[in-house]
């Protein structure tokens, strides 16, 4: 039986649209695990796609045949997070009690910056103190109410 | 002659811990009895002490040069085919010798600091001896009992074992040197501290006096990073330069919260405030430092750097503790003798925005503290483990770095004490417009990322996915980053034109002679302003290589090529050879525009198989191959194969690896500033494996944008540094001045 050449042409078509649609995808997955997982060489911590060394290069092997095989990311991660606990991602997943060095530090700058404020204006109502050790010659700080200071600050201020 | 150089470093370093010990109780009577000669005999010893450890250090190094494998540091960290200068390298390789690099730097500083102090500070100087004597004396305590550098064994030893091999380069012989100057350096102003605390003086006098070692200390810490960055980019082969490991984020730790020292210092200089903070921060700092030590030593995080573990982590951590506790209760004891003398006038004032500066430096330290000690935290607390790796660390830090480079535009711009409005708006004008049209210019040419993040910004924060949101923030920073670097930037040449005009239109001065009369004037603020410009260049540089990196990894055959970004490579041999301690597969490419085909040059890169020497098999057939090409023998190539076909064959046969390999990176660097869009970038090429038999090779290949800005910042920083470290003839009337006034108060 000969198959008609244009139904031929667009099997042959369909076939390559399929493939490469395909591809994208497994590089999706792929490159998805291999930036979460790290590298278990035991150097530095890297991911698997950063790592240069031979385990990541075998690892980066063992995860592209996973997603050839139809493993999606998520699917490839949680086979190794099984195999080799939480450990084993580069970063802790942002819930629970791992959300602490995710979310500790923003709210530190946020925090720590809006006491500072509050302290700023609590150090400028505050008075001088002097100091009680044996050291007690201060530097001479203008006092506020000094007419000399008074008058001028107020040259300075018609100069501006 | 070698058991002698045995004998006298092993028994130098026994009377050193003596001297130490002597020097701690002398300089502790002489400050409670008030008799000066007891003080006088403190100071020798730590001098003595000194001495010894120098002289045990050189020792050490003359068994590591005559091969004297009987000592156990000398058969663990080098070989007989180890080149010379790796071999005195070897020294702080291992842990005693790092240690013993540790107590030799500190012992030098504090013949340094009494020599200086001969005839000045006597009431601060027995404490400061007393605390310099402990610290060196914990050293030595381990140096003698847990870590002995000259610990010896009777077993035969015809070879050592060797460096590893990633040590073996020339970044790395400077690196760790200089980053321990800069922990050490640390001791002395805290030394200083700790001692005004206990006798009061808490004046101004302890910082002046320790300005420049603070100085010294943090140029040398910075330095040391930079060094190390360095050392990863063009060893590791990861075309990265930074990857948050817990050694590096404990050298960058002490270096954030002595920049925010040298900047709150200020304030207690000009009105005599923060002076709790200033002396908690010298505290913070040198704890730092000796946390960072124990990092690197301990083994408590396992990391690139920790090649060694061993039993000085109980003793470091309670030293540690000992450290800061008893630092903490004095300065608690203290407070009512660190009361402000002034108080702030304004919000918008110089010091309100180094107080800023300060919560910013601060909090990035505690960021990474946090981070890097959160797998034991998450342990200890959830009893499951979990790896902090470079994702987490930049996503977290950069909105912190970025307030950061902020301030760092900032402060210059704005008066000590008071600004009113003119003034304001005067200084800010220009910088704003120059960073406002900055942010434009930015914005067009990150259009793609910052777009997306903007549209997609939204959906992450309603989705409440916390890594989403910093995944999305991520495309924003590349942009803002240049915007504020071109702001700070603005300010630093609108500080040095307003300088130079006043200048010249009063002594009517060339440009040239302005400029130097005017730095040197004020070394420390425009030294100061070219360092915010060095860290303008390294955060720039840090962007956008991090943001524009390109990747590719190919297999190729010889003669074949493959194309990235507008690069087309081409691999042209594969040359192998067996030099000094290792075998090495070299490979040669060729660069080429790929646009328009013309050459740009050529680059090799390497992979290095180290044999383990301690097999006789592999190390006789290693020395005679080398022996080989040495004399230039025909069957040197043959020689080479059958090499690797023996390591195969032994690792077949042991079912272990018998070689460690390294790679060497190969990088084409674009510095010419007429090379268009590829200005200060990197083509950066390594052999993830090679067959030596029909030269196929996988090469892993990245392309850095302007990474180049990173190093030029770091040399601008350290020229910045430079100039602030100088001879500095007002801050010596200054100094004098407060001794002058400490004088007064003792009599």
């Amino acid at each position: 039986m000969r198959w008609p050449r244009g139904l031929a042409i667009g099997v042959v078509l369909l076939l390559i649209g399929l493939t490469s649609a395909q591809t994208p995808e497994i590089d999706t997955h792929f490159q998805e695990a291999s930036e979460t997982i790290l590298c278990d060489c035991g150097c530095h911590p890297q991911s698997v796609d950063a790592c240069s060394c031979g385990r990541a290069a075998e690892m980066r092997g063992e995860m592209r045949e996973m997603a050839g095989g139809g493993m999606t990311g998520d699917e490839i991660i949680e086979h190794y997070v099984e195999l080799n606990g939480d450990q084993i991602r580069i970063a802790p997943v942002a819930t629970g009690f791992n959300l602490i060095p995710w979310l500790l530090p923003l709210v530190l700058l946020l925090g720590s910056g809006s006491i500072l404020i509050v302290v700023i204006r609590k150090m400028q109502r505050r008075t001088v103190a002097t100091p009680s050790g044996p050291q007690q010659e201060v530097l001479a700080l203008p006092d506020e109410d000094d007419p000399y200071m008074k008058r001028l600050r107020d040259a300075v201020k018609d100069a501006e | 002659m070698r058991d002698l150089t045995i004998y006298l470093g092993h028994y130098g370093l026994a009377f050193a811990l003596v001297s130490t010990i002597w020097a701690t109780i002398a300089s502790v009577l002489s400050a409670s009895t008030s008799r000066p000669a007891l003080q006088r005999s403190a100071e020798r010893a730590l001098i003595a002490a000194a001495s010894l450890c120098t002289v045990a250090a050189f020792c050490l190094i003359a068994g590591y040069l005559a091969n004297d494998f009987r000592l156990d540091v000398v058969y663990g960290y080098s070989n007989t085919s180890q080149a010379l200068p790796y071999k005195i390298g070897a020294l702080w390789g291992s842990q005693a010798g790092s240690l013993l690099l540790w107590v030799v730097i500190l012992g030098v500083m504090g013949w340094v600091m009494v020599a200086t102090n001969r005839h000045r500070n006597r009431a601060l100087m027995p404490w400061a001896t007393a605390v310099v004597a402990v610290i060196m004396a914990f050293f030595l305590y381990l140096l003698n009992f847990i870590e002995p550098p000259f610990a010896m064994s009777d077993a035969f030893r015809p070879d050592g074992v060797g460096l590893n091999p990633q040590l073996k380069n020339y970044w790395m012989m400077i690196h760790p040197p200089t980053l321990y100057m800069g922990y050490v350096a640390f001791t002395i102003p805290f030394a200083f501290g700790v001692a005004a605390l206990i006798t009061r003086r808490t004046g101004d006098l302890w910082f002046r006096t320790t300005r420049r070692w603070t100085l010294m200390a943090w140029f040398f810490l910075g330095t040391g990073v930079l060094l190390g960055s360095y050392w990863a980019y063009i060893e590791l082969g990861w075309g990265g330069y930074w990857a948050w490991d817990p050694v590096e984020n404990a050298s960058l730790m002490p270096w954030l919260t002595g920049t925010a020292f040298l900047h709150s210092v200020m304030i207690q200089e000009k009105k005599g405030m923060l002076k709790v903070w200033n002396v908690l921060l010298v505290m913070l700092t040198f704890c730092l430092s000796i946390f960072g030590t124990f990092l690197t030593r301990s083994g408590i995080i396992s990391s690139v750097h920790s090649f060694t573990t061993s039993g000085i982590g109980p003793a470091f951590g309670w030293f540690l503790i000992l450290l800061f506790v008893g630092s903490l209760v004095l300065l608690i004891v203290r407070l009512p003798d660190l009361r402000s003398e002034g108080r702030l006038e304004s919000v918008m004032s110089r010091e309100s925005t180094f107080l800023f500066n300060n919560l910013v430096l601060v909090g990035i330290a505690v960021t990474v503290l946090l981070l890097t000690t959160f797998p034991m935290i998450s342990e200890a607390v959830t009893g499951r483990k979990v790896t902090m790796g470079p994702p987490i660390f930049n996503l977290v830090n950069i909105p912190w770095a970025l307030a950061l480079l902020t301030l760092t535009g900032i402060g210059p711009l704005i008066a000590w004490r008071k600004t009113s409005r003119g003034n304001l708006s005067r200084n800010f004008r220009w910088p704003v417009i120059i960073g406002m049209l900055g942010l434009a210019f930015s914005v067009i040419v990150e259009r793609a990322a910052f777009g997306r993040a903007a549209r997609e910004i939204g959906g992450a924060i309603a989705s409440a996915d916390v890594y989403l949101v910093f995944d999305e923030l991520k495309g924003f920073y590349p942009a803002l980053t240049y915007a504020i670097g071109i702001f700070v930037v603005a300010t630093v040449v609108q500080e040095y034109l307003r300088g130079l005009r006043v200048r010249r239109k009063r002594y009517d001065e060339t440009p040239w002679t302005a400029l130097r009369a005017m730095i040197m004037a004020n070394q420390r603020r425009y030294g100061g302003y070219i360092v915010h410009v060095g860290m303008v260049l390294v955060f720039i540089g840090i962007a956008a290589s991090s943001a524009h990196q390109q990747e590719i990894r190919r297999e190729l055959e010889i003669g074949e090529a493959l194309a990235i970004e507008d690069y087309l490579m081409r691999y042209d041999s594969l040359h192998l050879e067996v030099v000094d301690d290792h075998i090495g597969a070299v490979a040669e490419v060729t660069l080429f525009d790929r646009n328009d085909g013309t050459l740009i040059g050529s680059l090799h890169s390497s992979q290095r198989f180290h044999p383990n020497m301690q097999i006789p098999e592999l190390r006789e057939a290693f020395l005679t191959v080398r022996a080989l090409g040495e004399a230039g023998s025909d069957r040197y190539q043959e020689g080479v194969h059958a090499l690797y076909s023996l390591i195969a064959e032994l690792e077949q046969r042991v079912r272990r690896e018998v070689k460690t390999p390294s790679t060497e990176v190969g990088i084409y660097r674009t510095l010419s500033p007429l090379a268009g869009t590829r200005i200060a970038e990197d083509f950066y090429v390594i052999p993830l494996w090679v067959d030596p038999g029909s030269g196929r090779a996988s090469f892993r290949v990245f392309v850095n944008p302007l990474v180049n800005f990173l190093w030029l910042g770091g040399l601008v920083f350290i020229l910045g540094a430079i100039v602030t470290v100088l001879p500095d003839a007002r801050e010596k009337k200054r100094l004098e001045a407060a001794m002058e006034l400490e004088d007064r108060a003792v009599a």
